[in-house]
Formats: structure tokens, sequence, C-alpha cells
């Protein structure tokens, strides 16, 4: 490859680009007999991904789902160039990660949730100068940058206090900051989130929608926290067993499980209430499940009125986890093997 | 080339900056660091520099000629020292830790963060300034006759002792590609094997064992037959011409072998990921 | 029992999950250098020439006990390498004590050392020039004092650690050339200069192995030597149990 192709910056529309992109992994697998493991320690062969199509454009906020070993780490390992498909095609902003990977990494932005980037024995200030050396980032945009992180990530009460003392939420958003230094185009974050807690993960998210909106910033994340994701992303890419289940926004996804609703009627004894289902009482709290497709909100409405002793009535829609929860079941029951 | 070497520089000026702040973090641990260095890089050589005294030499080398050896050990066993902060120079512990990965995110070819992330020129200069030390007073006892291409080719012996070591420890580290956490330490235990036998005199040995020695596992060239050319012992002159090419063959092999895990390293990734070591 | 040897097969097993040939591999590399320091031996006692008061025999005794015996003069527990993961945590979370979980941990990870690389070249031993019987009777009561002493100075070196927060490199690193000098275990203590040896032979460093070498190779004298490995043993064993007990909690937080 000539060299100007590997240092190739050119404009893009269109940030992640995979065609028909499969890729296969050898597990070791090894029993309680010593012996065996030595002389034959044996494998067995993972399908990571499957022929995945996935195509994100320039400023989309994409939320990456799936239930644990889907696929979603490998795909994001193949979009930085760590490792390589084994077969169709990868671009990234407009690049081949495995070859451009250098050019690549100036333009984008990578945070896995359990590692950190930041220099464990030295104060967060001095991994944000470090990134400033190896990113050759101007001093215009790392003050900027610096100011910006500082003012919404809250930083400044830490910058120079040692990683290593620092809480998770502290690490995380430190981790954040720093990632933003060069003004990445496309971010890519796996489980940003991840033992934050809610004070935390608010901040976290509102500064992700911030970069979005604000600087256009494309966006794509994972995470086991599906409320989270709707509340982030426009668009909702699951992953189930290495294939691509569900593509679309939010609304689709709880349309395509049925748009389950619950209803909760608290009076004395347990009320019969046709076309429902009883999830559960608590006392005098009594909820149902019903589809609207089936039992109209009216119909149901004054089913109830002419319940006798009724003192209050609830709707809602199913929380998003308990959707989720029923989809993964049900493809892991359709999923071959 | 030009912008490379400058970049290089660049980043070694940001490290050894970077190093000088972690060091001079509190005093308790600035002394602390100078104390454990001093005595680890004095504690490792002293055994035997203590039975060369108690025996009037080892083998066919004075305690004087034994001292320049040691000396030079230390020196170039403190340069790779020097230059392995973060396991940069064991890679196998970066590979086996699955911490290639951060290497990965980073705009900068892979060799250029390998040569300049580990630089610990203030933290991790005990040994090769212990090493200069043991090796000009043995100079001096020795009353050898220093010239500037001597002194040239000394800094040359100790550059290629440095490639040795760390071409071999690269060598080896290819397992850490297929077996991540059995081999996690591989590259240490090769970088302890030879620095455990690379400071004795092997005239004694048999001739098999000398050029295992010298080839194969070569502890012998870390110090023992770069001493003898630089002391006017070498048992053929060639050997100042053969010393370095086999320097550049081992770093040369290093180099492809790693290349070549790279690549399996495309195919398979790492499903392993230990924080441990990584930026501390 | 059984939690401890459950515990023990577990850490035995660890090391088969990484093959044959990972497992060569390193004990591969420590025979050649045991190999090597014969060789050294060699030279410095040829056949029938005494160095230092020692024989040839003597001397290659020495060198392969080293090796055969190694984990257990040079005792390391995982608490010292755990407590960069911050995972010594989970030795609370089980219903044993954690110093029992730190001892047949140990003990199961010598196993494939044992197997490997002790058994094969303590058959070798008459072949290489060494002596299969120790000298002294005395020797096993000095390994099982030395092998306690191994655990307190491990758990001591793990609260230095602590103590020193970033500087865990410093301490291995001053720790493994101080065993390589101290403990006797690389050079003979009657063969260092200017009575060194005598003065480290009592130490609690030298009580660790060269105490227990020299009377598997008839060097040592058992009057001198079991009694200051029983005086190092209950000092330290105090010492580092309550050291241990007070830096529990710097533990639990540090590294997690």
């Amino acid at each position: 490859m000539p060299n100007a192709a590997l240092h190739d910056t050119k404009p893009w529309d269109t940030a992640v680009e995979m065609t028909q992109v499969s890729k296969r992994f050898r597990q070791k697998q090894n029993g309680d007999n010593v012996l065996a493991n030595l002389l034959h320690p044996r494998h067995k062969t993972v399908d990571a991904l499957k022929e995945v199509d996935l195509t994100i454009r320039r400023g989309e906020f994409v939320a990456y789902a799936g239930p644990n070993g889907a696929g979603k780490s490998t795909t994001f390992k193949l979009l930085c160039g760590m490792i390589g498909a084994d077969s169709g095609r990868v671009r990234t902003c407009g690049l081949d990660p495995l070859r451009q990977r250098i050019p690549l990494m100036r333009q984008i932005g990578v945070l896995f949730g359990n590692r950190t980037e930041l220099w464990w024995d030295h104060p967060v200030l001095s991994s944000f100068t470090w990134k400033k050396a190896v990113w050759e980032i101007d001093e215009r945009t790392y003050q900027e940058q610096f100011a910006l992180a500082c003012e919404m990530l809250d930083l400044k009460h830490f910058l120079h206090t040692f990683v290593r003392e620092l809480s998770l939420g502290q690490r995380m958003r430190a981790d954040l900051g720093m990632m933003l230094m060069h003004r990445p185009q496309f971010i890519l974050l796996d489980e940003p989130t991840l033992g934050l807690d809610v004070l935390a993960k608010r901040r976290m998210i509102d500064f992700l929608k911030y970069l979005n909106r604000e600087q256009g910033t494309t966006i794509l994340v994972t995470s086991h926290d599906l409320d989270d994701l709707t509340e982030m992303a426009q668009r909702i890419v699951m992953l189930s067993a290495g294939r691509i289940a569900f593509d679309g926004a939010p609304g689709d996804l709880q349309r395509r499980a049925g748009d389950p609703r619950r209803v909760t009627v608290v009076c004395g004894a347990t009320p019969a209430l046709p076309g429902c289902t009883l999830l559960g009482s608590q006392g005098e709290r009594h909820t149902f499940a019903f589809d609207p497709g089936r039992v109209s909100v009216s119909a149901l409405l004054s089913n109830i009125a002419r319940l006798p002793g009724v003192k209050d009535v609830e709707l809602s829609r199913a929380p998003i986890e308990g959707v989720i929860a029923e989809l993964y079941r049900n493809w892991r029951e359709e999923a071959p093997g | 080339m030009a912008g490379k070497v400058k970049r290089l520089f660049s980043l070694w000026a940001h490290y050894a900056k970077m190093d000088a702040q972690w060091f001079a973090q509190d005093t308790g641990m600035f002394l602390l660091v100078v104390f454990s260095e001093t005595i680890a890089n004095f504690a490792a050589v002293t055994g035997l520099f203590l039975l060369a005294v108690r025996f009037g030499g080892v083998g066919d080398m004075s305690v004087d000629e034994m001292l320049f050896m040691l000396g030079f050990y230390t020196l170039s066993t403190g340069l790779v020292n020097m230059m392995d902060g973060g396991n940069a120079l064991n890679i196998s512990r970066r590979v086996g830790r699955g911490q290639l990965d951060h290497c990965l995110i980073q705009p900068l070819p892979l060799w250029m963060q390998l040569a300049t992330e580990g630089f610990l020129p203030v933290s991790g200069s005990a040994g090769a300034l212990c090493g200069l030390g043991f090796l000009l007073f043995a100079a001096a006892r020795l009353r050898l006759a220093v010239s500037p291409l001597w002194v040239l080719g000394t800094v040359l012996f100790v550059l290629c002792s440095f490639a040795i070591q760390v071409g071999m420890r690269y060598i080896v580290s290819l397992s850490a590609f297929f077996h991540p956490a059995g081999s996690e330490e591989i590259s240490a235990v090769m970088g302890g094997f030879l620095s455990s036998l690379g400071y004795y005199p092997l005239s004694g040995l048999p001739g098999w064992a000398r050029a295992a020695l010298n080839t194969v596992l070569p502890a012998g060239c870390l110090s023992w037959l770069p001493t003898l050319i630089l002391l006017g012992k070498a048992p053929s002159p060639t050997l100042s011409f053969f010393y370095p090419l086999f320097a550049v063959l081992i770093f040369g092999a290093g180099v492809t072998t790693f290349q070549k895990g790279m690549k399996l390293y495309a195919k398979r990734g790492s499903s392993r990921y230990k924080a441990m070591g990584h930026r501390s | 029992m059984k939690p401890t040897m459950a515990t023990m097969r577990m850490c035995l097993k660890e090391s088969s999950y990484f093959g044959i040939v990972n497992l060569a591999r390193t004990y591969l590399i420590k025979l050649f250098g045991t190999l090597f320091m014969l060789m050294i031996w060699r030279m410095i006692a040829p056949d029938g020439v005494e160095a230092g008061g020692m024989t040839y025999q003597q001397l290659a005794t020495f060198t392969l006990m080293t090796g055969i015996l190694s984990p257990m003069l040079d005792v390391r527990t995982p608490v010292s390498s755990w407590l960069h993961e911050g995972t010594l945590l989970s030795l609370y979370q089980r219903p044993m004590g954690v110093m029992t979980q730190l001892v047949s941990m140990t003990l199961g990870r010598w196993g494939t050392h044992l197997v490997f690389f002790s058994l094969p070249l303590y058959l070798l031993m008459p072949a290489l020039g060494g002596s299969r019987l120790p000298a002294s009777p005395w020797f096993l009561p000095s390994l099982c004092l030395a092998v306690t002493q191994g655990f307190l100075v491990d758990f001591l070196f793990a609260c230095l650690i602590v103590r020193a927060a970033n500087l865990s490199w410093q301490i291995e690193s001053l720790r493994r050339a101080l065993t390589g000098l101290l403990t006797g275990a690389v050079i003979p203590f009657s063969l260092l200069p200017w009575g060194i040896g005598q003065a480290l032979e009592l130490s609690p460093m030298g009580t660790l192995a060269g105490a227990t070498l020299s009377l598997y190779i008839g060097s040592g004298d058992a009057a001198r030597l079991l009694p200051a490995q029983a005086f190092w043993t209950a000092v330290l064993l105090p010492l580092s149990l309550y050291l241990f007990h007070k830096s529990t909690e710097r533990m639990m937080s540090y590294g997690g």
C-alpha cells in the first residue's frame, strides 16, 4: 500500500461500514484431569460475528446492545483495528482499520469501561499532557477540549489527584475527558456507565448527548443498561449470537416486542380482568400485563370501573429491561445448538 | 526519517519529564527508590565479585577484569531496565495480559511506542550509573589505554549487549501470542535466565557449552564476550566484527518474530485482559 | 481438611492449563541455569581440588538442591502478586482462614515444580556429580523451619509492598537481589571472603536457604544453625502476623 494511502484522512460520511463481516475465535476447554490438560488441551470454536452488515452515518448516536457474548466487544475491536475480520469488509471513517490504524486513531476515540488509559501512578493532569504529546494535539484544540471536559465532567476537583486514588466514577470521567482531547469525530464507548452511581451515570449520559447534539460527534455505545441506551441513542442495534437481531429506533424495539403494557389496580380482593395476565399482588396492589392490540384501553378501563371497591388505577408501559429480557430469552430459544 | 527521529526524541523527552515527576513526588519515595535501586544493583553482582576476591579471580580472569566485566554487565542490563517501564521490553506480559490493545489505539507506530513508553531515565538509571562506575573504576585499575576508538567500541558493544537482550525477549515472546496465560512471563524468564548467567566468565567451560551460550542462549554475549574483546583477550580479532553482526541478527529476529505475532494477534485478538503493570 | 485440599488441587491444576510445552520451556531454562552453575563449580573446584574447604561434589549437590528446593527456599505466596490486582478481597469471602488459604495455594503451586523439575533433577543427581542423601539428619527439621520462615518473610514483604504503595516493583527487585546474595542460595556462605559468610549465616535471610543447604551438603554446624533458625522463626512469627493483620485494610483497598 502506498504511504499516502496510509495517511488518508479524507472527509467521510459513513462512520461504520461493515459488510458481511464474520469473526470466529478458538476457546480453550479444560477439564479436571491434570494430565489430560497437559497432553491434550481441548478447544472449541465460537462464532463471535456471523455475516454482519452494519452502517452508521456521520452524526448518528447508536446504541449497541446484546446479551453477554453476543459479539459487541469483537465489533469494537474490529472497528479499531485491534483485530481483523475473517471475512467481509470493515471500514471505520472510510479507513481500513487494520492497515490505516494510525490515521484512524487521530480521528476516533475509544473507551473500554473496564480498562483505563490513564497513568496509574501519576496525577490525572499528567495523563492529559501525555495524550497531548502522543496525539500531537495543537494547543488551541487541547485548551478548548480541556476546558469543555473540565466543565461538563467536573474534573477540576481531582486533576491533581493520583489516578490510583480516584473513585470509579471519577476515573471514568477522567478517562472520557482524556479521550476527547484530540476532538475525535467518532467515539466508541464500551460499557462507559459500568459500575457508576446514579449521579455519575447521569452526568456521563448528558455529556454524551451534548457531544452528539452540539459537536456532531458520531457515537457508538454499548451498555447492559437498556434504559440508559434508549434514553441516549436515536438508534439501537441489537446483536444476538453474532448476528444483528434488531436495528431501529427504541420505540420500534418496544413495538416489536408487542408493546406490552401494565395496569395496576388498587382494591381489596384480586380482581378478574378479561384479556389481562396477573403478574403479582402486593397487599391491595394488583399488577396485570395486557396487549393493547387485543384489549383496548377504553374497554379495560370500563371493566375496572365496574369492579367494586377500586381505590386507584395506574397504566404504564412495560419497563424496557423486561421487554429486552423477554427478547433475549426468545432469541436464545431460537438460536441453533 | 528526520521527522521520525525528531518524534522519537520529543517522546523520550516527554517520558523523561513524566518519570522525573513520578520520581520526585515525595522525599520518602525518592530516598527509598535510590536506596533500593542501588542495593539491588550492587547485590546482583556482589556474590560473584566476592567469589573472585576469595579465589583471586575466576577462570582465566583476574579480580579487576572480573570487575570490568561486572561493570559492563550492570551497565547493559541497567540500560534494559531503563527502557523497560510498563513492560515495554518484557513484551510477553503486554501480549499475555491483552494490553497491546492500549497500544493499538494510539496514533503511533508500535515500534515507536515500545521504544519510548518504557523510558525511565531518572528512576531507572541506577543500574546504568552503577555499571558505568564499576566499568570506569575497573578500567582505571587495569590501566587500560583508553582511546576515542576504544570508547566508541565500548559504547557500541554495550548497545549490542542491550540489543541481544531485547531481541531474545521478543523472540521467546512469540509464544505469548499463542498461549497468553501460560507464556505471560516468558520474556521475564528469558531475561532472568540471560541476566542470571550473563556475568559469569565462560572461559573454563567445555567448547560446546561456550558455543551454546554465545549463540542459542547468548548469555555469554551480555558481558563475557564483549569484555574479552575490549580487554584484548578475545581468541580471534574477527569477533569484534561478528559480535555486532550477531547483535543485529538477534535484534532483527526479535523484530520479525514480533511482527509475525502481531499478524496472529490481528487474527485471534486477546480474550484475556489484566490491568496489572499497565501504565504503573 | 477438605477445603484445604480443594484449594491446593485448584492451584495445582492452574499450571496444567498452560500445556506441556509451556511447562517444559520454563523448566528447561531453569535446568540450563543449574547446569551452568555446575560448570562454574567445575572451574573453581576441578576433580580432587577443594575450593574454600568444599569439594566439587558438595558444590554440585548445593546447586542441585537449590534448584530442587527453590520454591521452598524462597517462598512466594499469592499475596504479594495479588496485591496489584486488588483481588485479595476474594480470600476474605471464603469460609476459610486467610493464612490457611495462602499456605494451601502456595503448596498447590509447588506441585508442578516438584513433579516436573525437582523429581527428575533429584533422580539425575548422581549423574551430575551430586549426592542424593543429605549429609546430616538435621536437614529435614531445618527445611521445615526454613519453609515456615519463608512464609513469614513473604508476608512481611507483602506488608512492605502495601506500605510502599506504588513502589511494589522496587521492593520486588530489591527482594530478588537480596535473596540471591543474602540467603546463600546461589553461592555457599563458606566461599565468601572476609568472614562475610559467617556473619550472614546466622542472619534472618541467611537462615532461609543457606542453613538448610549447608546442612544437606555437610558444611554447616547443626548446633549453630538450627537454634538460629528457630530463633528467627520465633521472632518473625508474631511480627509478621501482627503486621499482616495491621495491613489488612490497606491490602483490601490496594489496587481495587
